[in-house]
């Protein structure tokens, strides 16, 4: 009697923790949060507008129902930018066919980066397709998107290689616009945990 | 009197099973070191009577594959392969033949469109003015070594001969 009690209880516990680990891991959401009418109320990215490399509006809309990757770069950049484009390269490969993911790089030096410029970028790199946009628009909006929105840090600075100074950062964003995940584009292991999570915000209801 | 009392604790311990089997364990890492240490010996000295010429190549090569990692590698990548159409390859590369071409490169960069083993690019590459001659000299006999199928160095003498020139 004794040893069904025990066995029991055994089952149940490890029932438990394996049902924890697989269904319930979940990503945080990240920034700052107000609380309205009781409500929590998230950090949230705001609408916005660019170009694509096919001249195209690209617009919140573009993403709508989707998660999607966003990353800031310049196609002159010497330093960390092709280290990121390999990574991504890693994700597009990975998702190019998904409907439901999506990524959008933005330049953050569009004197030099033109819709023209960014095609033939994109297409060196062996992407066509709608999955992943090169945007390009008004300065000042992608850095303020950037800094305010995406939480990446962007600058011009004469002494860095470039003329550029900016974060490798790959920002992952959810359907509700809301961003649940920072990570280090440079890095093959921070892509692949990467990876794993947009694994979890897909399955995410 | 003390003293003695600790020996013959120490002696009972000695004879214990666990400290025998420490003991032989100890004999027996004892001649694997010795012989390890024969071993390491006699390697360091035949390797130290390989040339000087191939000693000062070893360290061309050395030094070069760090100034590569550091500097060239973002584009071109560790291997050596770039990246798609839009950083070309160093691996058993035609554009590699004129060797003084590529020194030129290396420190002053380059824009434009190039072909590579027949494909084109048109990406610029920075020019790397922070790199001394002998910089020079140790990356491109790592890229020439490691990749074109060379085993010589390139000599600070070439790049300098190069650098002036233009």
């Amino acid at each position: 009697m004794k040893k069904t009690i025990i066995s029991a209880f055994i089952i149940i516990t490890a029932t438990s923790i394996f049902s924890c680990e697989n269904s319930s891991r979940k990503l945080p959401i990240m920034g700052e949060r107000d609380f309205v009418n009781g409500d929590s109320v998230f950090h949230k990215i705001p609408d916005f507008s660019f170009i694509n490399q096919d001249s195209l509006p690209i617009t919140n809309e573009t993403y709508e129902g989707k998660i999607y990757l966003a990353d800031f770069f310049f196609t002159t950049c010497p330093t960390i930018c092709p280290v990121m484009k390999k990574q991504m390269l890693r994700v597009f490969e990975k998702y190019k066919e998904n409907q439901k993911v999506g990524i959008l790089s933005h330049t953050i030096d569009p004197r030099h980066d033109s819709v023209q410029v960014l095609k033939e970028y994109a297409t060196r790199l062996g992407i066509n397709g709608k999955m992943w946009n090169f945007v390009t628009g008004d300065k000042s909006k992608i850095y303020e998107i950037g800094e305010k929105s995406y939480y990446i840090t962007a600058g011009e600075d004469s002494t860095a290689a470039g003329g550029i100074i900016h974060s490798g950062a790959f920002i992952l964003v959810d359907t509700k616009r809301r961003v649940r995940g920072v990570y280090d584009g440079t890095k093959e292991t921070d892509v692949t945990k990467l990876i794993k999570d947009m694994e979890v915000l897909l399955n995410e209801k | 009197m003390r003293n003695e009392i600790r020996y013959r604790g120490w002696d009972e311990m000695g004879n214990s099973l666990f400290m025998k089997s420490l003991k032989m364990l100890y004999k027996f890492f004892n001649i694997t070191w010795t012989k390890l240490f024969i071993f390491t010996i006699s390697i360091i000295t035949i390797s130290s009577c390989q040339s000087e010429e191939k000693i000062k190549l070893e360290q061309y090569y050395i030094g070069g594959k760090e100034i590569y990692e550091l500097n060239c590698a973002n584009c071109h990548q560790k291997e050596g392969k770039g990246l798609k159409n839009l950083y070309p390859t160093l691996v058993n590369s035609d554009y590699l033949k004129d060797k003084e071409k590529v020194i030129y490169i290396l420190k002053n960069g380059l824009s434009g469109e190039i072909l590579v083993n027949g494909k084109k690019y048109n990406q610029a590459m920075p020019a790397n003015n922070q790199l001394t001659n002998l910089d020079i000299a140790e990356v491109v006999t790592y890229i020439y070594n490691e990749w074109n199928g060379e085993t010589k160095i390139t000599e600070v003498k070439e790049v300098e001969k190069v650098l002036k020139r233009k």
